[in-house]
């Protein structure tokens, strides 16, 4: 080869390497690029908050028959690998649905798999929106709500989508995410604090998707909460009280009528329809009459309302999310969704007592809109004030079997009114009964809010008995507060 | 698949060493013995010779109230390597300490249920069920193995043998 033909072909691989580096560094940076000339009109901080309220309450996982854990599904970032393997399969266009059945179901969960576990049915058009992809027909027809989404782990992965009435499996799917969750699941496992949950079904007799533990997490935390909205002093001359009302409406309170109720409720009027009431516990309720009457409802719009009024009157509590979904109707026959949240603290979420109703709990946000208008909004928050690690690792938490057994004098007591069966007074018969209709299991924290500045927060194990909600306080077993369930 | 062939490997094995094992640890006459389980004192989980790659398990049962229930495991292979002439149809399994011992009473729901994590390899628990007169006693077999062994003896197309175990122990060593 002569010297000449020689130096081409450096300059000519020199060429071909600089071409490549030079695409190379176009495609890491491409994402920003198109990001930054892209559409303006989409509100990215909108989208932010709609993916941070349609969020799972828990999720599942699944080794074997064996070895389960239910972690939160914002550690280990598992509710994000799952959103990208959803994402492909909702999309898949080749996808073949199948209906089956909740046994089937609950024979899955002894695969290696996850459930995403949603605080509620929602319907599909919010999990959509939340996730951002556009909702294939095929899906739409054969099912309109979600409470849990099940992935398949394997060669070829397939999701179950559920709902209280209808199973449907999507399968011929396929996506290239599935090994994210597969490093991460196998990492949660070889954590120090994993914690085996175990069937309840089997080791109770409760029903199928009870999963318990045995060996309780040691993880001791001192937290203490008081209201946002300051409320000591005279209520009259509260500041705090007239800065909220006066940001709320964004009006100077001289634009407000102040009116002080005598049960000790501010009331501040905006104009004739549309007021605010301060209750003395801090509680925060906002009412509107209706321009319009709202013939047909309509889910993404209502969502829309519902966090542009977030967004321009107030805040939502750090880890709050959508914890109910329901179709609700106007005196003047207007159609409307009530949106309910709840919020968790340090991933377990925060049941709050109700001093004024005895046997329901309050939740942090209620509110009901009407596509675009908001009829009621009404909230109670509370801010951590000290949230600190305790060292104490002498005393164990009370594992749900054992505070079950502690309590069942009390258990059936609350059962025998609701269910009346004991007529056969065969009292193991009468156990057996009392496991059989256990739904939920699950930890949080109960917040008295008695007090209305500095409560501490009591861990509590919260197992749910046909129409009963019991809270067991998880150090010493004893009940803290029963409630009803639906 | 894989872990079929590998549950019917690790079957056939330990089908092929079975042994008879004597129990004198909690009940005082060794005619209160009963080992056949009825509807008032059984265990329902583990299954016997179960073979898994999950080291923790549930001991699940049912007993009458106020019995008391003592569980003992055995590492087979401690006394396997330890004293490898010794034929496992003589093993007595009193003169060799348990690896794991845990206690618990039965309530008024008349179950039991108590979490164990077990060494990898195989492991003989005994459970036993005394409630003041009978002492019930119930033995499981169960192997615990890694997706890591469990791929290399089917590479090989090995059966395990003692050989073997005396690995799967040593791996034990490395990782503690």
């Amino acid at each position: 080869m002569n010297k000449g033909k020689f130096n081409t072909l450096i300059l000519l691989s020199l060429f071909i390497i600089s071409l490549l580096l030079i695409n190379k560094a176009f495609l890491y940076n491409d994402q920003n690029l198109f990001t930054s000339l892209g559409d303006s009109k989409k509100d990215s901080s909108k989208d932010l908050i709609i993916s941070k309220i349609i969020y799972p309450k828990s999720i599942l996982v699944n080794y074997s028959e064996d070895t389960h854990t239910i972690i939160n599904a914002n550690k280990y970032d598992l509710w994000n690998d799952s959103k990208e393997v959803i994402k492909d399969v909702f999309t898949d266009i080749n996808m073949n649905i199948t209906e089956i059945n909740k046994d089937e179901l609950s024979e899955e969960k002894n695969k290696r798999s996850i459930e995403v576990q949603f605080p509620d049915e929602f319907p599909i058009k919010l999990i959509t929106k939340a996730l951002d992809i556009s909702l294939q027909t095929i899906i739409e027809e054969n099912i309109e709500y979600i409470d849990a989404i099940y992935i398949r782990l394997d060669e070829k992965p397939y999701v179950v989508i559920s709902s209280e009435d209808k199973i449907i499996k999507l399968d011929n799917v396929s996506s290239n995410n599935v090994d994210n969750i597969e490093k991460t699941i196998d990492y949660i496992k070889l954590s120090k604090d994993f914690i085996n949950f175990w069937s309840g079904e089997i080791s109770l007799g409760t029903k199928s998707n009870v999963y318990i533990p045995y060996d309780m997490p040691n993880d001791k935390k001192n937290i203490i909460v008081e209201n946002d909205i300051k409320i000591t002093g005279d209520i009259e001359e509260n500041e705090d009280i007239d800065k909220f009302a006066e940001e709320f409406f964004d009006k100077d309170l001289s634009y407000l009528r102040k009116i002080v109720d005598n049960s000790g409720a501010i009331v501040y009027m905006y104009n004739q329809n549309t007021g605010l009431l301060v209750y003395p516990n801090g509680m925060v309720e906002y009412s509107n009459t209706l321009d319009d009457v709202v013939m047909e409802r309509n889910i993404e719009e209502s969502l829309d309302t519902l966090i542009d009024f977030i967004m321009e009157k107030d805040k939502l509590p750090e880890e709050a999310y959508l914890s109910k979904v329901e179709e609700i109707e106007a005196s003047n026959n207007s159609k409307g969704y009530r949106f309910t949240f709840d919020y968790n603290i340090n991933e377990k979420t925060v049941y709050i007592n109700n001093d004024r109703k005895e046997e329901e709990l309050l939740n942090p946000l209620i509110v009901e809109v009407f596509n675009d208008e908001v009829k009621s909004y009404r909230r109670f928050y509370r801010d951590i004030i000290v949230s600190q690690e305790i060292d104490d690792h002498t005393e164990e938490k009370i594992n749900p079997e054992t505070i079950i057994e502690m309590n069942i004098e009390r258990i059936i007591e609350e059962y025998d009114e609701d269910e009346n069966l004991l007529a056969t007074n065969v009292q193991q018969k009468i156990y057996d009964n009392i496991l059989s209709s256990i739904d939920n299991i699950s930890l949080g924290y109960y917040d008295k809010a008695s007090k209305y500045y500095k409560t501490p927060l009591i861990e509590v194990c919260v197992i749910d008995i046909g129409e009963n909600r019991f809270m067991f306080n998880t150090n010493s077993g004893e009940i803290v507060d029963i409630e009803k369930v639906e | 698949m894989i872990k079929k062939i590998l549950s019917l490997v690790f079957t056939i094995f330990i089908l092929g060493n079975i042994y008879n094992t004597s129990y004198a640890i909690h009940h005082k006459n060794p005619d209160d013995i009963k080992i056949i389980p009825n509807e008032d004192y059984n265990i329902a989980r583990p299954q016997d010779y179960l073979v898994t790659k999950e080291d923790t398990v549930l001991v699940s049962g049912k007993a009458k109230e106020n019995s008391k229930i003592y569980i003992s495991v055995y590492s087979l292979e401690d006394l396997l390597t330890s004293n490898k002439s010794l034929s496992v149809n003589k093993l007595l399994f009193m003169n060799e300490d348990p690896i794991i011992t845990k206690e618990a009473d039965v309530g008024e729901l008349e179950r039991y249920n108590v979490e164990l994590e077990l060494p990898i390899g195989r492991n003989n628990i005994i459970i036993e069920i005394n409630n003041g007169e009978d002492n019930y006693v119930f033995n499981r077999n169960i192997t615990i193995t890694n997706e890591m062994i469990a791929k290399e003896y089917l590479s090989n197309k090995n059966i395990l043998r003692d050989r073997d175990i005396i690995k799967i122990a040593k791996l034990r060593a490395e990782k503690n």
